[in-house]
């Protein structure tokens, strides 16, 4: 390559580079999109899981042995965070009928005989109730109902010891502890998902739509392959910055957990930016108008986001669905994050994600520089 | 025919004709756009039934370190292996060797019997186990989770009845104090299909039926054919609006009702309460996203800037409806912002009816409020875009 070739190849990278820039900030649709909508969803999607973990679920108690005892466990279920007790009553119909006028989440019957049982040496009963229609506010009732009666029958096995002797203590015993999202918040395990999503589905759309304005007034459009490394670059630098702007400011802002492998969520996130851009370059080469970005790139969102299996397991999820998925840069790209910067991962342990994301910048940019090839 | 064709027709029945025909004129020229009301939520709503297709999540890859090496460990690991959720993958030699595994996202929980559980045990003394498991993955971590604690407390009781039992004698074998009885009322197999996928398929729906329609009533402005539009329809305005929705409200409530058929009736259990409200609501769940696209459009009067609007408004129903995560304790915006979605109307009203057969006051309360959602929007969206049509000057906005 001579001196002059490499000379006019920099011009023409700086110009592709300055020139999208400029496309981009003189363009308030797409300043709103690649800028605006970023820092506005980083503020408004984790608003929806503030508390992180659901508490004060409304149950009823259906106590049909009104005794001391069944009084105690009752100031049991009134103590633990995850339910509250919103009604006391003796008829089971009453409570159910309570569930179904949606007012309760579940409730507790303490049958008759309860006191006499305990006392007796033998085993008290009670049955537990809790709402399947949403199924995750069952599992809160379940649990919040479950620490409560563990709590209850600790004090009751002393009562008991006190006049029956002590009672066999359980041989087994399960210590119960979560990884990398220790508190088990709700928002910190999906909203650090959606986060990639978010950067993904903004830079694709301010992408697609630049190109459905240029192909609006220039018919179709070609570039070289240094323009198109030039533009691609642009874009790169703006989808990083959203990320780190997520990764760095949003998930420390929101105290969710972060930074388990820094250099990882650096090479993790320019991996998977790059993989966007390129994916963003060749589908914006199908748009012919500057609106339709927005109706075909928005409704992908939700399925997006379920098909990186993070709220669904992938063992669950067929094995053809799985390969479907990794095709798009969100699926490899919203794992990769996760691993590096909640669990901490190391470059091994996030190999395959980032082999995917390779992969995915060699496809999508070789199909995006022959979509914009100019026919000989 | 006659009269469309000299573009003027006259009456309100001929208008909302004319105007339907018209829309559905421009999406047969449109592929894209008839994309978006054909194949696009077909493909939708089949990527996400093949997903939750096997209902709760089974075969967990999960580790067991097991530094104990006796029968009970080994019970202990058949056990394990047995509970449906789980699939003991591997088994590290330690710790160490587990994490590396976790954090490669290739066990969803790593269980630990320490070296002395056996020991203890012969000693009629108790053991303890450790589960440790991936709680940034909620419904793989959760579900291991409850399976091992599961397998635990049921190894226990065995080991309580053979042990404790033959060692000390059947006197010394005192059931726990209390025993709790669980059930999950409505849904007991805990599925995630019906819980998530009939979530899923109207917060996909209801977000393409909002673009659609705001696409259609923005397109008049862009393109400056409101006038013509207009035109054709005799000037009859509501005519002309109620034909465009006369496309799109029937086909996605039909996709609604598909979608209803699969998971209540062909994979559910049927309907506990009233099917006739729950497609009434479905009906008047589009209509009301109609509604609020008719208003952003009247509004925005910009198409790619109402279709942001959309994309904020409808596009995060799911995570504001309170049905996946309680939004009782969330801030007051979002506790507001939840009570201004259609979605979180509709998603009280699927529960009340699909499961709960709850009281007809119950029932009355949502489909009111989503007929206001339609009403309140629909009135003050009318005005406004009736003003946006009527002014050519704010036409063409990009």
């Amino acid at each position: 390559m001579t001196r002059t070739t490499m000379q006019n190849h920099r011009a023409a990278f700086v110009e592709a580079f300055a020139s999208t820039f400029r496309a981009v900030f003189t363009d308030r649709a797409v300043v709103m999109v690649m800028v605006g909508a970023v820092i506005l969803y980083s503020f408004f999607y984790p608003t929806g899981y503030r508390q992180q973990v659901a508490s004060e679920q409304p149950v009823v108690i259906v106590d049909q042995d009104r005794t001391a005892l069944s009084r105690e466990l009752i100031r049991h279920i009134g103590r633990v965070s995850a339910v509250q007790v919103t009604a006391l009553t003796a008829s089971e119909a009453e409570a159910a009928a309570q569930v179904a006028a949606m007012k309760a989440e579940g409730f507790v019957v303490i049958p008759k005989g309860f006191e006499r049982d305990i006392l007796r040496g033998d085993q008290g009963e009670v049955a537990i109730y809790a709402s399947g229609a949403w199924l995750g506010r069952a599992n809160t009732v379940l649990t919040g109902l479950g620490d409560a009666i563990t709590g209850f029958a600790r004090e009751a096995a002393l009562r008991q010891a006190a006049f029956a002797g002590a009672a066999a203590q359980p041989p087994l015993h399960l210590v119960q502890r979560p990884l990398f999202n220790t508190r088990e918040g709700y928002g910190s395990a999906v909203v650090t998902g959606v986060a990639e999503l978010i950067v993904q589905q903004t830079l694709l759309m301010g992408i697609a739509v630049m190109a459905g304005t240029r192909r609006e007034q220039r018919g179709q459009l070609f570039f070289s392959g240094t323009q198109l490394i030039g533009i691609a670059s642009a874009c790169l630098l703006i989808g990083f910055t959203n990320m780190l702007y997520y990764a760095g400011f949003m998930f420390w802002y929101q105290d969710y957990p972060q930074g388990g492998n820094f250099p990882g969520m650096l090479v993790g996130g320019l991996l998977f930016v790059g993989a966007v851009v390129a994916l963003g370059l060749f589908i914006a080469s199908f748009f012919r108008t500057r609106e339709r970005a927005y109706q075909l790139i928005l409704v992908t969102s939700l399925p997006f986001f379920f098909l990186s299996n993070l709220s669904w397991p992938a063992t669950s999820t067929p094995q053809w669905l799985l390969w479907l998925a990794k095709l798009l840069p969100s699926t490899p790209g919203i794992n990769i994050m996760v691993k590096f910067n909640q669990l901490g991962a190391s470059f091994a342990e996030a190999a395959w994600e980032m082999a995917n994301l390779l992969v995915l910048i060699v496809v999508f940019g070789v199909l995006a520089w022959w979509r914009y090839r100019r026919p000989c | 025919m006659a009269t469309t064709l000299n573009g003027a027709a006259t009456g309100f029945r001929a208008s909302l004709r004319s105007s339907a025909r018209r829309e559905w004129q421009f999406l047969c020229h449109s592929p894209w756009d008839m994309a978006l009301i054909s194949w696009i939520p077909w493909l939708a709503m089949i990527l996400f039934a093949a997903m939750f297709y096997s209902a709760v999540p089974r075969t967990l890859p999960v580790a067991v370190v097991d530094d104990s090496r006796g029968p009970v460990s080994r019970e202990l690991i058949r056990a394990l292996d047995a509970a449906p959720a789980l699939d003991v993958r591997s088994h590290p030699l330690d710790l160490h060797q587990a994490w590396p595994l976790v954090r490669a996202m290739q066990v969803d929980a790593v269980i630990h019997i320490p070296a002395d559980t056996d020991d203890q045990i012969q000693r009629g003394q108790p053991a303890t186990v450790f589960a440790f498991y991936n709680a940034a993955l909620t419904t793989a971590g959760a579900t291991a989770f409850r399976d091992i604690d599961a397998a635990v407390k049921n190894l226990s009781g065995r080991i309580v009845l053979e042990h404790t039992a033959l060692q000390q004698g059947v006197d010394k074998l005192k059931p726990a104090p209390v025993s709790a009885q669980v059930t999950v009322l409505f849904n007991p197999a805990r599925s995630f299909e019906q819980f998530l996928l009939g979530l899923l398929l109207p917060a996909v729906l209801h977000l393409m039926l909002c673009v659609a329609v705001t696409s259609a009533c923005c397109r008049e402005l862009r393109d400056g054919t409101a006038g013509r539009w207009l035109e054709q329809c005799g000037g009859n305005l509501p005519g002309a609006i109620l034909g465009k929705w006369l496309i799109y409200i029937p086909v996605f409530s039909l996709y609604g009702f598909a979608a209803v058929l699969w998971v209540s009736v062909i994979r559910g259990d049927g309907i506990a309460g009233s099917l006739m409200a729950l497609l009434a609501g479905q009906v008047l769940l589009y209509t009301a996203y109609a509604a609020i696209g008719l208003l952003l459009s009247g509004v925005i009067r910009n198409m790619g800037t109402a279709l942001s609007g959309v994309g904020l408004y409808a596009g995060t129903s799911l995570a504001f409806c309170g049905a996946t995560f309680p939004i009782d304790g969330a801030s007051l915006f979002a506790r507001i912002w939840h009570y201004l979605l259609p979605f979180t109307s509709y998603v009280k009203l699927d529960a009340a009816e699909r499961y709960l057969a709850a009281p007809a006051a119950v029932t009355f309360t949502h489909l009111g409020a989503l007929v206001l959602f339609i009403l309140i929007p629909g009135a003050i969206g009318y005005h406004a875009y009736r003003r946006a049509v009527l002014d050519p000057s704010t036409w063409g906005q990009r």
